[in-house]
């Protein structure tokens, strides 16, 4: 996530500027989270090809309801939980939670084709793994994991305690150690 | 807490580079296969979706957003009005129906009056006038109306045949006689 600096303005302000109706903080906002937001979603059971649409759609949920945000957690926890019901509603419109396809994943050309293939191979697993746990495992455990945020803040975006995200994290570690033995 | 939860704590932040084992974490890693299984797993999930193309142009994406989140405030702002305007005229026709519900504007009404007097009616004040009850006649249009009254004028033996209980005393159907005498 990106500090702010008397270079780079909070994401509060940024919201604040573009609530005043300046839209390069918008511009800012999103190059500041849509990687970080697809890369939440695709780990979450997005397919790649998705991922765009769902970052857009996030981020759209997101403007739309700015006054929303209570900064209670971060801007860029919001979007995850934004995010996250984006991805209930498109798992529900699917008829079924498993939104990713085995093999959705490219193979990258490089010099060891074979510990790419496997690498890709338990990557998948993961992946799929990731997107059959509970909702609340799965978030707790991919902002943990996945973007390094603490506890604390896992607890204020998703309503929770920390002890209880710690919690939540270790059933899910437990559940997904087991597919990369 | 347990050298394992000590390190699952440290594996998301070390798999995201923002800091290195330490020597004791490293050897207690390379003994301990349950912590090499979770580190396995914890360095892959930080890896997601790394592959993902990522030179986008946020610039167009940003003013996408923005666009759509304009537009449909606009359009947000449209309904708004359009429901206020249609909220005005449901209004506006609820209070037309009430007024047109009421008892019209209360035209002359022929008066019942004895024969030796049609010729020569003494006045009858408004009051009397209005104080009779003839629904039937509310309906009708002024011409009709004006020619009840000229016919009644004209015909005192029409008026005579009313020279008898009082329009008050009269039911429904006596009244609806007396209007199908009147009008042929």
């Amino acid at each position: 996530m990106t500090a702010p600096t008397p270079q780079t303005p909070a994401d509060h302000d940024l919201v604040e500027a573009y609530r005043s109706g300046d839209e390069r903080a918008a511009t800012e906002l999103v190059r500041r989270h849509a990687p970080a937001l697809g890369r939440y979603l695709y780990g979450s059971g997005a397919m790649a090809g998705d991922v765009d649409d769902l970052v857009q759609e996030t981020l759209f949920r997101a403007f739309r309801a700015l006054g929303g945000w209570r900064r209670e957690a971060s801007f860029r926890s919001w979007l995850f939980t934004i995010s996250g019901n984006l991805l209930k509603d498109e798992f529900r419109k699917r008829k079924g939670r498993q939104m990713l396809p085995l093999g959705d994943h490219e193979v990258a050309d490089r010099n060891d084709p074979a510990r790419d293939y496997a690498a890709n191979e338990a990557e998948e697993r993961v992946r799929e793994g990731i997107s059959l746990l509970p909702r609340l495992q799965r978030e707790v455990f991919l902002l943990r994991a996945q973007q390094g945020t603490e506890y604390e803040e896992i607890a204020r975006a998703l309503g929770t305690t920390a002890g209880a995200a710690r919690v939540h994290y270790h059933h899910a570690v437990k559940r997904l150690k087991e597919l990369v033995r | 807490m347990t050298v394992c939860e000590q390190l699952s704590d440290s594996m998301p932040d070390i798999a995201l580079r923002r800091r290195v084992w330490s020597a004791e974490e490293e050897t207690h890693l390379t003994a301990c296969a349950d912590c090499r299984s979770e580190w396995r797993l914890v360095e892959i999930a930080a890896g997601l979706g790394d592959s993902l193309p990522a030179s986008r142009d946020w610039n167009v994406v940003a003013t996408g957003i923005v666009g759509r989140v304009a537009t449909e405030r606009s359009a947000a702002r449209i309904r708004r009005r359009g429901w206020a305007a249609a909220g005005l005229a449901a209004a506006a026709v609820a209070i037309l129906a009430v007024r047109t519900a009421r008892p019209p504007l209360q035209l002359p009404v022929p008066v019942p009056v004895p024969v030796a007097t049609v010729h020569a009616p003494p006045p009858v004040s408004s009051s009397t006038t209005q104080s009779l009850p003839l629904p039937e006649l509310d309906g009708l249009p002024v011409s009709q109306l004006e020619s009840i009254l000229g016919v009644l004028d004209a015909s005192p033996d029409i008026s005579s045949s009313l020279d008898g209980p009082a329009f008050d005393d009269m039911d429904g159907a006596e009244l609806d006689r007396a209007l199908a005498a009147w009008e042929g």
